[in-house]
């Protein structure tokens, strides 16, 4: 039983690209580049930030090749480069600290309401439709405002489904601070959503 | 299952990554756990509103570059591939979409260096530099100062000429039975001629430094300090040229005055005697006047030079080598004195003359073969300045000398005479600065 070229592992993917397959190259950028595009979107922040970084990433990938030894999945190596790359970008920020939910947002925009101004629950009457809408951009804000070391541990699991000891191997940590780390992000979130608790009850 | 293990697992409950069979036993432990049944309902609130991020699309990446890149790294690491790297710098390919940003490092910036341009960077690196003029340095430094420190003026030579002079010339100093210094025949005791003959070329050579230094008085006076003064203090007569200095003066033909020629007479008939081994021929009647310097000794002499190993006595002479190349050096140093202080008194400098001689008598030690006749003419100096009383005491050591004895006793005698016809002359003072009598006799006494 022959597989097809998007069924093939990662291992052959990048093999065969480090031989000059371009197209197996392209195979491995089609299969991780949405999520690792949201890992290092929600990570940076910044979308135009974040496009960059996933082209760089990708890049590296090519230059460093043959640095992979096979001592982890190509996944994790992958997202090792781009998580890398998200804690340079964090560095050059000048002023970069976390906000309280206290504080006023560090965002761009207009809105200079505290994290817990912005995340309201939903407006008395509106249908169901609208309360998720409005959820999905109050979680946006709370993962934001996450602490970065919870954050990447939640965006690795939330999003991209790794193990915890994957995690662990990117951020270089034990697994179980990884999980304990996890919790807090979770506990965070429950805590910053309250108003949407009744909501999301609904809905499981 | 322990209450703090369950938490942590149920990190990974809530999150869905915890397996079938952990499951279980995580289950069975919060039926009987309030607490972690708390945290279970906490935690998955918390993960059903973490559901709801939403996952956006990804940006058109710029496949193009990354496609050049693959093929360009693959034609850097296999250059005789099918995929050259003009086929790796080719036009990238339509985007589509056209919102493909083209990002910061270029392809090329992408191409990894080979080894050459790897190491031809390496190798024009400030550090490569920085390390390179290091090493010349130290490397120069290296060669040259112990070069240069044997070329020194022998001023340490001069210096230790003293201290070594009792190991070197005590247990070699034989007097011959006709009263002359022989300590060259402990030296070269059994040279054979042809190796006497090669001794004459190192001899001579110092005796042409030794006549340089008395025809060029001025030179040698004026060169450390430009003092030229009957008495220069005494660092000033310590750091005058030394043998290695006076070497380079080139033996410059002098038209020798008829009191050089009478002296070197004397000193041919002295040394023929002294190589005959009639040591008292040639010094009889001779005035203190024409005791001048003897700077143009030119017979051989096995003191200055050691005999060159010959075949049969190879080993003999190697072990005399050492201690010839010793005592050359020390003597050396007193040569190099004697004639300093002969050319300052052949010049009428008798007051720096004298000190010279002093100098030469601590130096040279009691085996010096011009021991003797050095004294004669220190008392002749000293009689010109008008020091009288040191100069009879001179002679009268100088009578202690075989070689000078019986002139010496000349000497004193006709001093005595002058001293009757003219009692005021020893009274006569000195126009130049001098040391006391004293301090001059006890630099020469404490031999």
């Amino acid at each position: 039983m022959t597989r097809s070229p998007a069924e093939a592992p990662d291992e052959s993917l990048l093999e065969r690209f480090a031989g000059g397959d371009d197209e197996a190259f392209a195979l491995l950028v089609e299969r991780y580049q949405r999520p690792m595009y949201n890992f290092v979107r929600r990570s940076v922040q910044d979308p135009a930030v974040a496009e960059d970084i996933l082209q760089e990433t990708f890049l590296r990938v090519v230059q460093r090749a043959d640095e992979f030894r096979g001592q982890a999945k190509v996944s994790t190596w992958m997202y090792t480069i781009a998580r890398n790359l998200c804690v340079d970008h964090a560095r050059k920020m000048v002023h970069r600290r976390h906000a309280s939910l206290d504080a006023p947002s560090r965002r761009g925009d207009d809105d200079d309401r505290a994290l817990v101004d912005r995340i309201a629950g939903p407006a008395p009457g509106a249908d169901r439709a609208a309360i998720g809408e409005q959820l999905k951009r109050a979680v946006t804000l709370a993962v934001e405002e996450l602490p970065e070391d919870q954050r990447e541990v939640f965006l690795l699991r939330q999003l991209e489904h790794l193990s915890f000891q994957e995690i662990a191997q990117i951020c270089d940590i034990p697994e179980n601070t990884a999980k304990s780390r996890m919790r807090y992000a979770l506990e965070r979130l429950r805590a910053a959503l309250g108003e949407y608790e009744d909501y999301v009850r609904e809905l499981s | 299952m322990e209450h703090t293990q369950a938490e942590l697992l149920l990190v990974e409950h809530v999150t869905g990554a915890l397996p079938e069979a952990t499951r279980v036993a995580l289950e069975a432990h919060l039926a009987g756990c309030e607490a972690c049944r708390a945290l279970e309902a906490s935690l998955s609130l918390g993960a059903k509103l973490a559901a709801a991020l939403p996952v956006e699309p990804p940006p058109k990446l710029d496949m193009a570059a990354l496609r050049a890149a693959v093929r360009a790294r693959a034609a850097a690491a296999d250059p005789e591939g099918p995929s050259s790297s003009a086929a790796a710098m080719a036009a990238p390919e339509p985007s589509g979409g056209g919102a493909s940003k083209t990002h910061g490092p270029s392809i090329d910036a992408n191409v990894r260096p080979g080894f050459g341009e790897v190491f031809r960077r390496w190798v024009t690196g400030p550090q490569v530099a920085m390390a390179t003029l290091t090493s010349l340095v130290l490397a120069i430094g290296l060669t040259y100062i112990p070069l240069a420190n044997r070329s020194m003026p022998a001023d340490g030579d001069t210096v230790a000429a003293p201290e070594a002079e009792p190991a070197a010339g005590a247990p070699h100093v034989v007097v011959s039975e006709d009263g002359i210094d022989a300590d060259r025949g402990s030296i070269a005791p059994a040279a054979p001629a042809p190796a006497q003959q090669a001794q004459a070329a190192p001899q001579a050579r110092l005796e042409e430094v030794e006549l340089a230094a008395a025809e060029e008085p001025q030179r040698e006076i004026a060169s450390p300090h430009g003092i030229i003064g009957d008495e220069p203090p005494a660092e000033a007569t310590n750091a005058l040229p030394a043998p290695a200095v006076a070497a380079i003066v080139p033996p410059a033909p002098v038209p020798a005055t008829p009191r050089a020629d009478a002296l070197d007479a004397e000193s041919n008939d002295r040394r023929a005697a002294q190589s005959t081994g009639s040591g008292r021929a040639g010094l009889g009647g001779a005035p203190m006047d024409a005791l001048a310097s003897s700077g143009g000794e030119s017979a051989p002499s096995a003191r200055y030079a050691a005999p060159p190993p010959s075949p049969p006595q190879a080993q003999a002479a190697t072990a005399q080598t050492a201690t010839t190349q010793a005592q050359t050096r020390a003597q050396d140093g007193a040569g190099a004195t004697l004639a300093q202080a002969r050319s300052l008194r052949s010049s009428g400098q008798c007051g720096a003359a004298t000190n010279a001689y002093q100098r030469f008598l601590n130096e040279a030690g009691t085996g010096h073969p011009q021991r003797g006749q050095a004294m004669l003419e220190l008392a002749d100096c000293l009689q010109r300045t008008g020091r009288t009383g040191v100069a009879r005491q001179t002679l009268e050591q100088a009578q202690g000398v075989p070689s000078v004895s019986a002139q010496a006793r000349r000497e004193l005698e006709r001093s005595a005479a002058q001293e009757r016809q003219a009692p005021s002359r020893s009274a006569r003072p000195s126009a130049a600065p001098r040391q006391s009598e004293d301090a001059v006799m006890d630099a020469y006494r404490s031999e």
